[in-house]
């Protein structure tokens, strides 16, 4: 009995472990490696370059093993890891292929053939678990649904209007009815000018009035579109490409001065060159809500070929539409503000991380972020509105002083503050409000920005 | 009766003509709107990002020629730029070439490619002092230049791969953690693999500043200067990186 119970738990065991071994085999028919490890590894080592999935700087790594071994061999694969520059020299056919095909060496990685083993665990039975890009136009529909149910107050008002036309005919005819019953003298030659000409007369009192205000109505309106004109608050022209700071600045936190950096050097925030969208977007082809159409942009413009992975050499310019417009006749320099200043972008463009492309952004979206310290009250790129923030904001002076350095050598600001210092009158005079703003240094002065 | 058609046909007029005005009124939002004299907004001496070739809503192809040909040069190669008391070493032209094949893989056109020019450039000197202050520079250029994708501590953990859609770079201290001043500097100025070509972005003094913060990332010494200079492997270059303007 004991032997018999011994003999099953010895086939039992035998079968378990045959089943584990063929499941295993199955799942995994090269070596068996750890999966987790694998992971850690390709991110850290593998991931720059490579996607398992799909091509990149690399090919993609998925069945890299299967290929190596079906046109060269296993020993080779390894190899070609750890150093594909030798392996080539030692005259790998598939090696120089693959060599001639991405066109750039893959960096030596000095890792074991079991840690290789990790990796390709992992990437093997790596899935692909990117959503699919929601369908175009998604965010268009809220548009349409707007102008349409525009169109039925439209349609609202005119009817509205003809009943009113209809109801004011019937009145005057049954008027007129009850004239000719009275008796009364009725002109029937008389036009339209001439009724309504009677008609104000036989009602000049609270008609007078009326017009009145009509007229002193209509003149005030008139004059705030007047004061319209030159500021540009809102306006928001379609781009070349739906571009989205909501999900670049936003979303992705990649900072303003990335894309627009010579905002700290010149007087320019300046557009990116295509080839700073390019540092993404030779990898990212597919974006979140647009899908591969206003990357497919980008490419074209860079001479981007998707399909060879490489740069053709035949490039484009992207026609951006200018959004903040100042006249000729005004000088502004964005490094002043940004880097000498210390002024922050949000200040004067307000919240672009809310936004897609750029905008003209209105003095209530600027008052709305909490964090800019002025708070405005001109419309935005207006001269009132410069010279607001000129007298509003206040300059660090003090510390801006090099200790024991003469006039020449000073700072900026320090050379200031230290006239300033010698004039006790206008220092005491500055110093009332307990404010050293931009105005009292010169900011309020024609010539910093008119000549 | 002919007096009441006529009636209703001016008021229909009037109400036809009164809805039209109201409707314009509806402003088109690819229009900036009323300029006070217009050709204020163009310069007529020549701006960067006015768009000489529209006049008052025209397009004019002449006018916008005569800029591009006329105007807009790029430095003849090997300019050094004059910035006051600017370290002179530091712009000088980069000797180093970009990788073989940079043109088709980063899109440097016109690039002069070097195959040694990585490993020339492994024992460069960082020209730039170091100091503190610099080392405070390059951490705040770091946050605007390399954080979206290296991470806060160079571990390659970003908000940019954190989406999943772009590649994690490798960890400054993990396999990056030997990597010499100069190579980071080659890196930085001709790109890597998924990795663009940053020289266009930050000029050489910004990118040797950062050099520094990328190398206490790493956790090296960044003070530490690199004392191996490898002379006889650096050929004269005429123009660099920086002779390339983008595209």
């Amino acid at each position: 009995m004991k032997v018999l119970n011994s003999f099953i738990s010895q086939r039992f065991k035998l079968l378990v472990v045959t089943a584990i071994s063929l499941l295993s085999f199955s799942s995994n028919i090269y070596a068996e490696g750890d999966k987790a490890k694998g992971e850690v590894l390709f991110k850290a080592n593998c991931g720059a370059c490579h996607f398992p999935h799909k091509d990149m700087t690399g090919p993609a790594l998925k069945g890299a093993r299967q290929r190596w071994i079906d046109n060269s061999s296993e020993e080779n694969f390894y190899k070609w890891i750890k150093d594909s520059q030798k392996l080539i020299g030692e005259g790998d056919s598939y090696a120089s292929s693959l060599f001639n095909e991405w066109g750039s060496v893959m960096t030596p990685q000095a890792v074991s053939d079991e840690q290789i083993d990790d990796i390709f665990a992992y990437v093997d039975g790596y899935e692909d678990v990117t959503p699919p890009p929601p369908p175009t136009g998604g965010p268009g529909g809220t548009d349409v649904a707007e102008e349409s149910s525009n169109a039925i107050w439209w349609i609202i008002a005119v009817l509205l209007l003809i009943v009113i036309g209809a109801v004011g005919t019937v009145r005057g005819n049954l008027n007129r009815v009850a004239k000719v019953e009275a008796g009364e003298a009725v002109n029937e030659n008389e036009t339209l000018a001439q009724g309504a000409r009677r008609w104000a007369w036989d009602n000049r009192g609270w008609f007078g009035v009326t017009m009145l205000l009509v007229v002193v109505a209509l003149l005030t309106a008139g004059m705030l579109d007047l004061m319209k004109i030159g500021v540009f608050e809102d306006y928001k022209p379609e781009q070349p490409i739906a571009y989205s700071h909501k999900l670049h600045a936003g979303d992705l936190a990649i900072d303003c001065k990335y894309c627009h950096n010579a905002v700290t050097k010149s007087k320019h925030a300046t557009i990116p060159t295509v080839n700073v969208c390019m540092n993404c977007h030779k990898t990212v082809t597919e974006g979140t809500t647009t899908g591969t159409e206003e990357i497919a942009k980008i490419h074209d413009a860079a001479g981007w070929d998707a399909d060879t992975k490489s740069f053709t050499g035949v490039t484009k310019p992207i026609k951006w539409v200018k959004v903040h417009n100042l006249p000729d006749h005004v000088y502004f320099n964005h490094s002043q503000h940004v880097e000498v200043g210390g002024v922050d972008c949000a200040q004067c463009h307000g919240d672009m991380k809310k936004e897609t492309v750029a905008r003209v952004m209105t003095t209530a979206d600027l008052n709305a972020v909490e964090e800019n310290k002025i708070k405005f009250s001109r419309p935005t790129l207006t001269m009132g509105w410069c010279i607001e923030c000129h007298q509003l904001s206040n300059v660090d002076v003090a510390g801006s002083h090099i200790d024991g350095a003469s006039e020449s050598e000073d700072s900026y600001y320090g050379v200031i503050h230290q006239r300033l210092m010698k004039d006790k009158e206008t220092y005491q005079k500055y110093l009332e409000d307990d404010v050293i703003s931009v105005a009292e240094l010169g900011g309020w002065e024609c010539a910093k920005c008119h000549y | 009766m002919n007096m009441k058609v006529n009636r209703m046909k001016k008021f229909g007029l009037i109400a036809v003509l009164g809805a039209g005005s109201l409707t314009s009124c509806v402003g088109d939002s690819n229009s900036p709107g009323l300029e006070y004299m217009p050709d204020m907004y163009r310069s007529s001496a020549v701006e960067a990002y006015v768009d000489y070739g529209e006049v008052r809503g025209k397009y004019d192809e002449n006018a916008q020629n005569l800029i591009v040909e006329k105007f807009t040069f790029t430095p003849p190669s090997g300019t050094i730029p004059y910035a006051g008391n600017g370290n002179v070493a530091v712009n000088m032209p980069y000797r180093h070439g970009a990788p073989v094949g940079a043109d088709k893989t980063h899109g440097l056109y016109g690039v002069r490619q070097d195959s040694a020019g990585l490993a020339n450039a492994k024992w460069d000197v960082n020209p730039v002092p170091f100091s503190e202050d610099v080392l405070k520079e390059g951490k705040v250029l770091f946050e605007r230049f390399c954080i979206h994708c290296h991470g806060e501590n160079g571990a390659g953990d970003g908000t940019v791969p954190g989406t999943g859609k772009y590649p994690p770079p490798p960890a400054y201290d993990g396999p990056l953690k030997d990597r010499t001043a100069g190579e980071i500097f080659y890196t930085i100025t001709y790109g890597k693999g998924a990795m663009g070509s940053h020289a266009s972005q930050i000029n050489k003094e910004e990118r040797w500043k950062i050099v520094y913060y990328v190398q206490k990332l790493q956790g090296n010494d960044p003070g530490a200067a690199t004392v191996v200079v490898n002379e006889e492997a650096a050929p004269e270059v005429e123009g660099g990186a920086d002779a390339h303007n983008g595209h």
